[in-house]
């Protein structure tokens, strides 16, 4: 036998998987595309299906490791090539996840462990303009205005075709990320490539019996505690397009660099960080509560009339004013700091949510404004794309852009 | 679609001047060192098809063929699988992507890798499968009819010894390696001269 194995180990691995569409949304809730699930309920199961009516990468658990590559179309790639694209990197992309190595893989001994590798394909705006398909453009997608907060750098904004890839293990990431750039280099051009970093797989901190904590970023804040839960129909509502037409069952994807000022953080005690965003460090419990889980009570005083969590405090601001103001928080820490000061590092924010101007925008206008944690963070680069629908085998990511 | 007996240097039947000026420039050395001769197959595999019943078949999977401007050369990797339970023999191959098709290996020669065609062309083991893969076995297309490029798919046919055909659909990839180089030594009878070793180097692909 070959060494490129024809047999699907998923075959031996899938438990629920894909749950059928559920009505109106024509997606199911279990969008989520973990397959199965082996050994200790706790260790998260190494495959993840690329294949599914949403895309991976999204309601999958926050694996350790991200790359996020953003590419520029070659003026050459017309429609018919863009076809063509998005079959070699459904091609790859299934078959990496699964643990096999690409067609053309040159390193196939690299690509013997899946480590929950998911690879998420995403449209920047001018991708539909450039290839001849402005109204295949999603209603959800919408370009950011400028926030006066913003310090955007070209090198880590825009960018015609986004892939997310995200993999519990940062070699099977890097392989994967390179095989998929030399699938793509024949149609565009790498436009800035970003890397991320989470809990490392089984790092997460226990909450409950049922869930574990959200994340730590570089400030030590737990972050991302009122995210929508994978499976619910908040989820639903809140990630999965609705809309019309070929995009129902997409999102769209906010990809915010924002540096971290650490080294000024480092001049606050414990009182003033937590004053700033709201939370505890040690729980993430808001100033009012003493679980994680507990909803902030902003209306709440002290024995002096002043609130206790400040009206500038970051999730004072950032909290939803409208049930629609809300969206999916899935960010990686970065760190790129080559000398000891100024530290280079911060977040990758990445957000996902059906529409960017119904549920992003209005948070990040209301955080542009005022929130006390805007004078330790400035956001440095900026990008948005739409993240088509997933598809089935024999299928292509992108598909319904050339029916 | 069984065409055994075409000429095993897999040659198109309809041939225009130009195309025959590549097939021969091409192809005029390979044929001085190389015999014809082929080994023909077990009886029993007559007639199989790469279709929906895998279960008693000989089919090809995963075959990607690279990336090349038309009038060029490329090559057909995959693998070769025989679940019939006889040896199989593909004595040549056959399409209308190129001027000719055949079937080629790579081989040693005082220390340089160069491809030549396969004598006695593919056998695969009854039970077992064969890869054809960059630096070894390979089908060889010659004289590209069209630009060939990422994402386009091929196909191509491979003939049994003794009669019956398995198709191969191949997607075109984008590859840095496949830089196979013909036979230096036949390259000499090449009247072209500079006889470039760029079989499928040399040429830019195109995407």
């Amino acid at each position: 036998m070959s060494d490129r194995s024809p047999v699907s180990r998923r075959g031996l691995l899938v438990g629920g998987g894909l749950a059928a569409a559920a009505a109106g949304a024509g997606v199911g809730v279990a969008g989520v595309n973990v397959v199965g699930a082996r050994g200790d309920a706790s260790a998260p199961p190494p495959l993840v299906d690329f294949y599914g009516p949403t895309q991976a990468g999204i309601a999958t658990g926050m694996q350790a490791h991200a790359v996020f590559n953003a590419y520029d179309l070659l003026p050459e790639t017309d429609a018919e090539a863009a076809r063509r694209l998005l079959t070699l990197i459904t091609d790859d992309s299934a078959r990496l996840t699964r643990a096999e190595p690409a067609l053309n893989d040159q390193e196939p001994y690299l690509a013997t462990v899946a480590a929950r590798l998911t690879v998420t394909v995403g449209f920047g705006p001018p991708w539909f303009d450039k290839l001849g398909m402005s109204v295949k453009r999603p209603a959800g997608l919408t370009e950011l205005p400028s926030y006066k907060i913003d310090r955007l750098q070209p090198a880590f904004s825009g960018g015609d075709l986004i892939l997310q890839l995200c993999a519990d293990d940062l070699l099977v990431l890097s392989h994967a990320a390179r095989q998929l750039t030399k699938t793509v280099r024949g149609f565009a051009r790498l436009r800035w490539s970003q890397h991320g970093f989470s809990r490392a797989a089984g790092g997460h901190v226990p909450h409950g019996k049922d869930r574990t904590s959200a994340p730590r970023n570089l400030m030590g804040q737990i972050d991302g505690t009122v995210n929508p839960v994978a499976g619910t129909p908040d989820f639903v509502a809140v990630v999965w397009s609705t809309e019309p037409g070929w995009f129902a069952g997409g999102t769209t994807m906010v990809l915010r660099r924002i540096r971290m000022e650490l080294d000024r953080w480092d001049e606050l005690d414990a009182i003033g960080k937590e004053l700033a965003v709201g939370r505890r460090l040690e729980t993430g419990a808001p100033l009012t509560g003493t679980l994680e889980t507990d909803a902030a009570d902003f209306g709440a005083t002290d024995s002096s009339g002043i609130p206790v969590i400040p009206n500038f405090a970051h999730i004072a601001r950032a909290a939803p004013r409208e049930e629609t103001d809300r969206f999916l928080r899935r960010p990686f820490n970065y760190d790129d700091s080559s000398s000891t000061v100024p530290t280079d590092a911060g977040l990758l924010f990445c957000t996902f949510q059906a529409s960017i101007q119904k549920q992003f925008m209005p948070v990040q206008q209301r955080l542009a404004e005022l929130d006390n944690l805007n004078d330790w963070t400035v956001p440095i680069g900026s990008a948005v794309c739409a993240l088509p629908p997933g598809c089935a085998p024999g299928g292509f990511v992108g598909e319904g852009l050339f029916s | 679609m069984t065409d055994a007996s075409r000429g095993c240097d897999g040659l198109g039947r309809s041939r225009n001047p130009q195309e025959a000026a590549i097939v021969e420039r091409f192809m005029k050395p390979l044929r001085a060192v190389v015999s014809c001769f082929l080994l023909l197959a077990l009886a029993g595999v007559a007639g199989c098809q790469a279709g929906a019943d895998q279960s008693n078949s000989v089919r090809v999977q995963d075959s990607y063929a690279k990336v090349m401007p038309k009038g060029t050369m490329s090559a057909i990797f995959g693998v070769i699988t025989n679940d019939t339970d006889a040896d199989v023999t593909f004595e040549s191959a056959s399409g209308d992507v190129a001027a000719a098709i055949e079937l080629h290996e790579m081989v040693s020669d005082g220390g340089t890798m160069i491809m030549r065609k396969k004598e006695g062309g593919f056998v695969v083991r009854a039970g077992e499968s064969l890869t054809l893969d960059p630096g070894g076995l390979h089908i060889m297309l010659i004289g590209l009819k069209q630009d060939l490029k990422a994402g386009d798919k091929i196909t191509v046919t491979l003939n049994l010894a003794g009669g019956g055909t398995v198709d191969v659909e191949a997607v075109a990839r984008d590859m840095a390696n496949a830089q196979e180089s013909y036979d230096p030594e036949a390259q000499s009878d090449d009247e072209g001269g500079g006889g470039s070793t760029g079989a499928l180097a040399g040429s830019r692909p195109v995407r």
